[in-house]
Order: C-alpha cells, then sequence, then structure tokens
C-alpha cells in the first residue's frame, strides 16, 4: 500500500498546513496517567506509581507553567500532576462509564508479544523545549515494513531517516527573509543549534504580531532575525516572511519589503497571504 | 469508593505462559496507549477540558471488558471505545451548546483562516475542529490515525477493522473533503 505525503508537510495550502500542525499541542494535562491509574483502581504498584511520580515531578515544572498560563488546569490538578489522585474524578468517571455503550471486540490476529510499557513522555520531553504533546515516531521504535501484520507492533511511519532529511536546509523564505535586513547573522549557529519547538515558534510569531500592532517595527525585526536564525526550515517560514514584509514596512525600509514581497508572491503564487502582503505594500 | 473500582486482581495466565495479572495488563494498556487515547478523543470532537474526563470514560469501559480484549488488540478496542465516547460528548453538546468550548464557538462564529487566526495556536487549534466537524466519523476517524497520529494504512486497517483497501480509499476522501473545506473557509474569510 503506497503510503502518501502527510498533508501537513505535503498540503500547497499553508492553511491547511498550519491547522494540522495545531493539532501537535494535542495532549491530555500532565497528571492525567496518574489520575486515570487511580480511577481504575489499579495504582498500588510501588514500581509504577514511583515512576509516574518522578516523571511527573521532572516536567511538571514546564508543564504546569505552560497549562496554567492557558487557564486549562488550578491547583488541584497541580496537585494531582506529581502523584496524588483526586477522589471526585473517580466517582464522577464511574458513572459516566456506566452510560457508554462498548465496542465489539474483533478477532485477534496471531499470539503477540508481551505489551511494551511504555512512560512516552520522558522520551518527548528530553527533546523539546517545552513538552509537546508525544508524537508516535518518538514513542514507538520504527516499524520494519516487513512486519505488517504484527498485531502488537504501533505500525507508525518511519520518522525521516538521517540519509534522507525532510527539513535538512533552510527554506527560500527564511534564508531570503533573514538575508533581507540581516545579512551579517551567522548561519553557522542555527544550524548547530536545535530548532524551537512549534509552540515557541508560534509564541515568538505571536510576540512579533504584539510588536507589529504596537508599532515596535524594529523589536519585531530583532525578533524575526532571531527566529529565522533559530528556526531556519520552520514550518512557519511562509508567515514569518509575511510578517517580516509588514515589519519592513512599517520600520519605512520600503525597498526592503518590496523585494521581499515580491520574491513571496513569485515563490508562494497560491498562498493564502498574498492580499496580506499586499495590503502591506499599499499602506506603508 | 464505589465496589466497580475495587478490582479484584485474579492471575490469568496468557498463551505466552507468563503470569500477568488484570491489573498489570490494565497498568500496560495505559502507560502504552493513554496519549493516544488522549489524542483521539480530543481529534474526534471532545473539547479540551472534557478529554481526561472522556479518557477515563474510555478506560473504565477498558477495565470492564478487558477478559475479552484480545493481546494485541489493545489499541483497537481503545480507539473504538473513543470514537464512541466522542459521539456521546458530540450529542450531549449539540443538545446543550452553551456548554461548548468557548474558543471553538468563536471560531466557528467567524472561521476567516486569516493569518492572524492561523498564528494563533490555540485559534488555529480550534479551526482545525471546525474543519475536522464537517468530516462524517468514517472519513474522520482514518484521517486523523493517518495524518495526525502519523500512523500507516496497514495499522489503521487493523485499528479500524476494516480493509486496507477500504482505508485507503476513505484517506483520499478525507484529504480532498479537508483541503475543500479549509479552501472554502480561506474564501469565505476573503470576502469578509
Amino acid at each position: 500500500m503506497k503510503e502518501l505525503r502527510p498533508l501537513k508537510d505535503s498540503s500547497r495550502s499553508a492553511a491547511s498546513r498550519a491547522l494540522l500542525h495545531a493539532a501537535r499541542r494535542d495532549a491530555l494535562p500532565e497528571g492525567a496517567r496518574a489520575r486515570a491509574i487511580g480511577a481504575l483502581g489499579i495504582g498500588t504498584g510501588v514500581a509504577a506509581a514511583g515512576a509516574a511520580t518522578t516523571t511527573a515531578a521532572k516536567a511538571s515544572t514546564v508543564l504546569l507553567a505552560k497549562w496554567i498560563a492557558i487557564g486549562a488546569v488550578g491547583a488541584v490538578t497541580a496537585a494531582a500532576s506529581v502523584g496524588y489522585v483526586v477522589p471526585y474524578v473517580v466517582h464522577r468517571a464511574t458513572a459516566q462509564a456506566a452510560s457508554i455503550h462498548e465496542p465489539p471486540i474483533v478477532a485477534a490476529v496471531g499470539a503477540a508479544p508481551p505489551i511494551r510499557t511504555l512512560p512516552a513522555h520522558v522520551a518527548v520531553a528530553s527533546v523539546d523545549t517545552i513538552p509537546l504533546p508525544p508524537a508516535p515516531v518518538q514513542a514507538f521504535a520504527p516499524v520494519e515494513p516487513s512486519r505488517p501484520k504484527d498485531p502488537q507492533i504501533a505500525f507508525v511511519r518511519a520518522p525521516p531517516t538521517a540519509a534522507t532529511p525532510v527539513k535538512s536546509k533552510p527554506t527560500e523564505d527564511t534564508t531570503l527573509a533573514a538575508s533581507s535586513s540581516a545579512p551579517e547573522s551567522p548561519p553557522a549557529s542555527a544550524a548547530s543549534e536545535r530548532p524551537d519547538s512549534l509552540s515557541i515558534q508560534l509564541e515568538t510569531l505571536s510576540r512579533v504580531r504584539g510588536a507589529l500592532s504596537g508599532h515596535d517595527a524594529s523589536h519585531a525585526l530583532v525578533l524575526l532575525d532571531a527566529f529565522a536564525q533559530r528556526n531556519p526550515s520552520s514550518s512557519l517560514a511562509e508567515e514569518a516572511t509575511v510578517l517580516r514584509v509588514e515589519a519592513l514596512s512599517g520600520a519605512g525600509r520600503a525597498t526592503e519589503a518590496r523585494a521581499l514581497a515580491e520574491s513571496f508572491s513569485a515563490r508562494h503564487p497560491a498562498s493564502p497571504y498574498l492580499d496580506r502582503v499586499r495590503q502591506a505594500m499599499q499602506s506603508p | 469508593m464505589t465496589p466497580a473500582l475495587e478490582m479484584e486482581v485474579p492471575e490469568v495466565r496468557p498463551a505466552t505462559g507468563s503470569t500477568v495479572t488484570r491489573s498489570e495488563r490494565l497498568r500496560s494498556i495505559v502507560d502504552s496507549h493513554l496519549d493516544f487515547l488522549g489524542r483521539s478523543l480530543r481529534r474526534l470532537g471532545v473539547a479540551e477540558p472534557a478529554v481526561e474526563d472522556a479518557a477515563q470514560q474510555a478506560l473504565m469501559v477498558l477495565a470492564r471488558r478487558i477478559d475479552d480484549v484480545p493481546e494485541g488488540k489493545e489499541q483497537a478496542f481503545l480507539f473504538g471505545t473513543a470514537l464512541r465516547v466522542a459521539s456521546d460528548y458530540r450529542k450531549k453538546q449539540n443538545r446543550s451548546p452553551e456548554r461548548a468550548d468557548s474558543e471553538a464557538l468563536e471560531s466557528r462564529a467567524s472561521p476567516d483562516l486569516s493569518p492572524e487566526q492561523l498564528l494563533d495556536g490555540a485559534r488555529a487549534r480550534a479551526l482545525l475542529d471546525v474543519v475536522l466537524d464537517e468530516m462524517p466519523v468514517e472519513l474522520r476517524s482514518i484521517f486523523i490515525l493517518y495524518e495526525l497520529e502519523d500512523m500507516t494504512m496497514a495499522a489503521i486497517a487493523e485499528v479500524v477493522d476494516l480493509p486496507p483497501g477500504t482505508v485507503a480509499s476513505r484517506l483520499r476522501r478525507a484529504r480532498a473533503t479537508f483541503e475543500a473545506t479549509v479552501s472554502r473557509l480561506r474564501r469565505r474569510g476573503r470576502s469578509r
């Protein structure tokens, strides 16, 4: 069966790609595992509980700040994230579970090896600056295509290998964008540093927008330079370029803004941001 | 504590010959699949604040049926349960729209896919809900497993218990639906 390239990488629509990337934020709140174990009444195992507590404690500082920042948790959840069980959750879930229909059991396909025990968030926490939802490609080992019938395998599409990096070189957008206002930027350090996680990239661009709406175009350009340097192959490069056009225009650097806008239009004739770029050129 | 939670843990001896208690098996499933379960519920339409409760509901169903779930079919069972939990959730939301996630509602009111909206991570995520809601659930489930969960078509066929050819054709239809919806919302945003 021929696998298709995921739309989040291959769609010609920047809007489609942005929407699909936004789903990387999807994750249960911190401490959900411990609460689930408690709700199931299987939390007596010392090893399991200990591991959960340790892992939760490691990641809790950063993650809690993030979750509290978006108003998703309060003090109760904060306490639970380091291993306590919240009794009311147990009762509520039990009552609701009684009303749920149960799915049909599908037949087993052959014998399976023992179930993998997988503290997925451990691996993820060490990969990203702020832990994002555990991505399957990180949570499970790549699968050999020659064993497609093994029911225990998670069948996750293998991530790009080192031999075929998907985003090994800077995109035109970021290269051109960075050079248009910061030609002196040393590209070597960008390549050696790990790119920001998507959530940090979004946050940076959000700050750029804040600077632009506060008429601080020069600060926006500083942020965009740092963004381009840290994330030479960002999936948000198009968005960053649009913001840069606006920032250059706002800073009175009309010639550079126009050059960047024209090259952007030429490279992305179907971009949803074209109107926005043209608008920026019309209102210097 | 309710009686249902005072779970006795008799030993079961699966075909492999190793001794695994019911509790140990449940814990292993939670370790392996809880994150997947949470993401699936979210992408099947459960609002973020309700996902943890929904995940616990699904796990309660699993706990009751654990002896009927063949080894290797845990993920498929949980996804099937997630489909039902999410369906019940959506029905309840439709009956009481005032409880719906305010961000999603706001996005529904103005789904114009402008760069500002797309650059705002939370807003973009809410807009993704709007686009996914346009899909029939049989396409949505395949779409989220392939596009967001990075599973292969063969794996999806196992999880949803469908022939691989059906998975492939539904995936193509789902992708076309997704792109068409995004394109429509973009046009609508421009014409405002």
